[in-house]
């Protein structure tokens, strides 16, 4: 009989050490980026899910209630901000009915408020008549590692917070994620040396934090107004201008329409460098390093070294 | 307008432009800062018409229209509350006049216990696909015949509580109590009208959607001699494709509604009557969007020289919408509509634009 007892309590200590393991903080992030941010931080002690795939366009990701079921259960919500999920995360957030990530609410994360430095910050009127521009600054700040770090740190501090127990292992993991941001920005700087003297064009503004980071040179962007189809007037302006310049390189993501970005390419006589737009977004993108390797591979091998007479 | 009246209307105006100021100076403090950042999102919105019909000679199927302006203010009220209030100005039928209606004043509170939601005052009652949808949110210019015919204006004020079920899928139930003002009910006693839809959706593929739903609506009528109940009933059924390119920005997409609505035959008819529509879009360029619809409704029966007849329409639709950006549209389209049991019918050739200007809230999925 106390064998049995014992059994019990054991099989009940069993299930309640379970229970704790099982009972990982949920965190789900709004894009590809994030999430791997957030696993680097969190560990096993997370469970993380995003919102809109690597491969699609957050611009336009399709608000489908299935996705908030996700955002029903989460405790972290870590989404980039800026802007970049106004036209989906509200209903997503508003079909979850969770109020633990309503704006506000301890678990509601704004990645955006770690940065330092916000890029294309509009100085003056703002109107539609500039395109799907993005009123806040431009958002696509994870192109740039050393905005990872402030992120990772951030995302540290905020699910120590939500799970105080965990503190410690949050914090060790996210300087583990900076001092490697570190330990690689030597070799990303070396492999871009050569692209720092070419003339880049962009497809969209997708790229600055990229871009500027590295001290490459952009000289033009073929969608001239965020979001709107670039006029024929204006893809020619783009074409005679990579024309009269030497070393163009020309840059788009594999959810733009590159139709266009391969027709300004071919008629400036250069390949067209296709980019992930961000993690997971092209196979073998799906760590952030590798993600971040891949850009700088691609622009590097669009920019061969000059040859010397 | 007299000229009295209209010294009257001048002097009010000049003096409320003369308060407006001297209130902005005294009260500079409260006009900017925090209570600017308080100020509900703000937008309008304004629907055009441009139509000729081929049949039909009257004012209103042959001209130019401002079909209806919007208005919409959303806000957080505190930390219970959301409200929404949205005011149109739309074109009475047959008339160049103007009808103001408060469609929307309501407020939401998405942070009950259990993952319910609560909505008080005055909504869009959930039931089917098309009701829900503002004028220039319709797939096409008109409304389908099946939703004008049974189940028009379902606008009425009451509450509503909606929640997801804990099915592998997503599955989402709301049911309302209202006062039984919506169109296809006439409230002229103490009855309440009521009703549910329960909405489900898979992911069937990275892409693409299903989405399957069944709704119900009760409420008074005017006619319980011909119904044989002072309620009518109402059913309703809906299936919808979606999918969109996730490979391309604002790449091929397709939206594919079907929806079948059904209500309660009469108590002297003996047909079973209801309305169906099938709507199919496709986004084949950046900027266009191509669609193609039809449907048809199906009326009590009525008996001519001993042959029993079920009255009704069909429709069939084409149209081709340029969509620069979310905020303006402009789209051409030819209609048809003939009468099932007589020769009657009428081609309509129409061209449609709309604008959306401030901070307009997504649409729903």
């Amino acid at each position: 009989m106390n064998f049995t007892k014992t059994l019990i309590v054991a099989a009940m200590l069993v299930l309640a050490t379970a229970g704790q393991s099982l009972a990982e903080l949920k965190v789900v992030t709004t894009i590809s980026d994030l999430a791997r941010i957030a696993e680097a931080v969190g560990g096993d002690d997370v469970e993380v899910s995003t919102l809109c795939p690597g491969p699609r366009d957050p611009h336009y990701l399709p608000a489908k209630p299935s996705l908030s079921r996700k955002l029903a259960k989460a405790d972290l919500l870590c989404y980039n901000g800026l802007e970049l999920e106004i036209g989906w995360l509200s209903l997503l957030l508003d079909k979850a009915r969770n109020p633990r990530i309503k704006p506000g609410g301890q678990g509601d994360m704004d990645c955006s408020n770690a940065l330092e430095h916000i890029l294309d910050v509009p100085d003056g009127n703002v109107d539609r008549s500039m395109g799907d521009i993005h009123a806040l600054g431009n958002p696509h700040y994870t192109l740039n590692p050393e905005n990872a770090v402030l992120v990772a740190r951030a995302m540290s501090r905020r699910m120590g917070e939500l799970d105080p127990q965990n503190e410690a292992d949050y914090t060790e993991r996210a300087e583990v994620f900076a001092r490697e941001v570190t330990t690689r920005l030597p070799h990303w700087h070396d492999q871009l040396a050569e692209a720092r003297s070419k003339s880049i064009i962009i497809y969209h503004q997708h790229w600055n934090y990229f871009t500027h980071w590295q001290g490459l040179n952009v000289v033009g962007e073929i969608e001239n107004r965020p979001g709107i189809a670039p006029s024929p007037r204006h893809v020619k302006g783009i074409i005679d201008r990579g024309n009269d310049l030497d070393g163009v390189i020309v840059i788009a993501a594999q959810w733009d329409h590159l139709e266009v970005a391969r027709e300004v390419a071919e008629r400036i006589g250069v390949p067209l460098t296709i980019l992930p737009g961000y993690s997971g977004a092209q196979e073998g993108t799906d760590d952030y390093f590798a993600f971040i390797d891949r850009l700088c591979t691609r622009v590097a091998e669009a920019a061969p070294p000059a040859v010397k007479e | 307008m007299s000229n009295n009246q209209k010294l009257l209307s001048t002097a009010v105006l000049v003096t409320i432009v003369l308060l407006a100021g001297t209130a902005g100076a005294q009260t500079s403090s409260t006009s900017t800062g925090v209570s600017r950042l308080m100020n509900p999102a703000l937008s309008a919105n304004g629907l055009f018409l441009a139509r000729v019909s081929r049949d039909d000679p009257s004012p209103a199927a042959n001209g130019i229209f401002l079909q209806e302006a919007e208005i919409q203010m959303t806000s957080v009220v505190d930390p219970f509350w959301t409200a929404d209030l949205i005011v149109v100005w739309a074109q009475k039928e047959d008339s160049d006049t103007y009808d103001t209606m408060i469609e929307t004043a309501s407020l939401r509170n998405r942070s009950m216990p259990a993952g319910l939601g609560l909505t008080l005052g005055k909504f869009f009652l959930p039931f089917g696909k098309h009701a829900m949808l503002h004028p220039h949110q319709f797939p096409f210019i008109d409304a389908p015949l099946a939703i004008d015919e049974f189940i028009p204006g379902m606008i009425d004020v009451g509450v509503s509580m909606d929640g997801t079920l804990p099915l592998p899928w997503y599955s989402e139930l709301v049911v309302y109590g209202v006062d039984g003002q919506a169109g296809p009910f006439n409230r002229d006693n103490r009855d309440l009208a009521f009703g549910a839809r329960l909405s489900n959706m898979w992911d069937i593929s990275l892409d693409g959607t299903l989405e399957l739903g069944g709704s119900f609506c009760s409420g008074p009528n005017a006619d319980s001699d011909l119904t044989g109940s002072s309620q009518s009933n109402i059913f309703g059924a809906d299936l919808t494709y979606k999918w969109s390119s996730g490979s391309l920005s604002q790449g091929p997409a397709v939206n594919w509604t079907n929806e079948i609505v059904i209500p309660e035959p009469d108590r002297n008819a003996t047909g079973n009557p209801f309305g169906f529509y099938s709507h199919f879009q496709y986004r084949f360029g950046r900027s266009w969007w191509l669609g193609v619809g039809g449907g048809l409704t199906r009326d009590k029966s009525t008996y001519d020289g001993g042959i029993e007849t079920l009255q009704g329409w069909n429709e069939g639709k084409i149209n081709v919408a340029f969509v620069p950006s979310e905020f303006s549209s402009i789209r051409a389209e030819i209609s048809y509509q003939e009468s099932h049991e007589s020769s009657r019918n009428d081609v309509r050739y129409s061209l449609q634009w709309n604008f959306t200007i401030g901070s307009h809230p997504a649409h729903l999925y």
